[in-house]
Parts: C-alpha cells; structure tokens; sequence
C-alpha cells in the first residue's frame, strides 16, 4: 500500500512522503520521480552544485542547460536555468519542512510519550 | 508523518560530513607519513623508516574507526581520495617538524568535530570521539619527544645516526 502525504510544494512542483514504502515522491516537470531517503540528500547535493550565477554570465549556449541525474534512476533532468532556480527552491522548501517534523516528532511526540 | 531521516541515520547531515573530512584527513595522515617512511629509507634511516611505516599502518585504522562509524549509524561513508602527497624533503629534522604539525592539526580538527557534536546534540558521536581525544595526547607526545631527540642528542657528528637508533625507543606510559 502506498499513501503519498504532501511535505512540501511551490507553483512549479511538489515533494510527497510514503511513510509505508519510506519513500520520496517528487513531481517536477511533469515527471514523478520516487526513491529513497538516502538519495535525498545526493539529489539536493547535486543541485547545490549548480552554480546558477555562473550560468547567467557564461554566454555559451552549452551552459543554458543543466542535465541531472538522480540517483539510482535510468531517467535524468535536463534543466534551464529557471527550472534549476524552482527546483533548488523545492528542495530547500523541502529540508526545511523535513527538519520540522524532526523538532515537533521529537518535541510533542517523543517527549510527551 | 513519520521522520523517515531519522530513522534511516542517527547522525545529523553536518555531523555526517564533518566525520567524512575526518576519515579524508586520516586518509591524508597515513599517505604522508608512507611518504616519509620511504625517504626515511632512502637516506639510510632505518628506524625511522620502521616507525613511519608503523604510523602509516595505525592512520590507516583510524581512517577505518571513522568509516565503520558512519556506516554503522546508517550514514554514508565516502572512501577518500588523497593527492598532493609531499615527496621530497629538505632534512632528517623537516620530517618530524612536519609529522608533529600535522598531529596537532589533527588534534584540531578532532576538537572541532567535538564542537559540532555539541552544537548538534550527538552525544552519541561526543562519546565515539573519546577513544581520539586520548589517542591525540599520545600521538602529539611522540612525535614532539621525537623532534626533541635532535636538540637532546644534536645532529653533529653521529648524531643523526644516534636520533635514527631513539626513535624506536620513544614511549608513551598512558596515565593511570
Ligand atoms: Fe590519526
Ligand atoms: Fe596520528
């Protein structure tokens, strides 16, 4: 059984959490991409890696694009610049989220048990 | 929702990655000190030679401690790549300034990740760091009576000859 909840989400795409599989979901780009939670961290790190200040200044047509592979997936991404700006902040938006329900599953649930 | 980071891992990203630089800085360690065996036998120091080598082989299971340790708290333990290895040294007394430099930046880095523990509340790790923090204390004893040996004995003469034969002899009795 799979029940995806909503951890975080912007305009531009959405990250779920199956607490049964222990999986991630993330829909981006019209594409669904699942894995696991240690390739959350790979997956973050490698678009942390983009440097999108370079991008902007580098005129060459080859760096108007960024491809990504994510971990253990025969799929990968080819980004913009715009694309790669809305997916770092999903991530972000994402860690963030995932630290909270960290603090409070520690905090209320934890603690008070 | 359930924290499924936490119960993949105990250790916290920072933590995770501050160890990883350690097991690279352990790494380093053990590739310098080779270095250093092998000009120790090249220039006829053959004690010396022994007592690097010997090093290098303990570095080496400190690299290990750190890599089992992050493997084993459901962290990802990333096998380190070691370059720009000094070769070539100026003397017989360059080697042990260098080994002794690089302990206390060893020590220093080992407190550092001490700090992060606290600052993160892995007492777990705190803990784990122990065994280092009193590893240290030895491994800066050594290699600072080592140095000491070319201002007690002096270089003249068969001095240096006499330095290679000490070397071996330098022990370090663990406090009660
Ligand atoms: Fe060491
Ligand atoms: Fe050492």
């Amino acid at each position: 059984m799979t029940q995806f909840e909503e951890i975080f989400s912007t305009t531009h795409g959405s990250m779920h959490q199956c607490s049964h599989t222990y999986r991630y979901q993330l829909h981006f780009k019209g594409l669904v991409y699942t894995f696991k939670v240690n390739d959350f961290q790979q997956l973050k790190r490698a678009l942390d890696r983009v440097d999108v200040a370079a991008m902007l200044h580098n005129p060459d047509n080859s760096c108007d694009l960024e491809i990504i592979t994510p971990p253990q997936s025969d799929r990968c991404y080819v980004l913009t610049l715009c694309d790669i700006i809305h997916l770092k902040e999903l991530l972000a938006g994402t860690k963030v989220m995932l630290s909270l329900n960290s603090i409070l599953k520690e905090k209320l649930y934890t603690a008070f048990a | 929702m359930k924290d499924l980071v936490r119960l993949k891992t105990s250790l916290k990203e920072e933590v995770e990655h501050i160890l990883n630089e350690q097991v690279k800085l352990e790494a380093l360690s053990s590739s310098r000190y080779l270095a250093m065996a092998a000009w120790c036998d090249r220039n006829g120091f053959d004690n010396s030679a022994n007592f690097f080598y010997e090093q290098a082989e303990e570095e080496r299971t400190h690299m290990l401690k750190f890599f089992k340790y992050i493997a084993d708290m459901g962290g990802r333990a990333v096998s380190p790549e070691v370059t720009n290895i000094k070769l070539e040294f100026d003397s017989f007394r360059e080697i042990f300034e260098l080994a002794l430099e690089h302990e206390v930046q060893v020590s220093q880095a080992i407190h550092r990740i001490v700090d992060a523990c606290r600052k993160h509340q892995d007492y777990t790790t705190e803990n784990f760091l122990q065994w280092f923090l009193t590893e240290q204390m030895e491994e800066e004893y050594i290699a600072r009576r080592a140095l000491e040996l070319f201002d007690v004995i002096g270089e003249e003469g068969v001095g240096r000859f006499m330095i290679d034969q000490q070397v071996t002899k330098i022990n370090y009795e663990k406090p009660a």
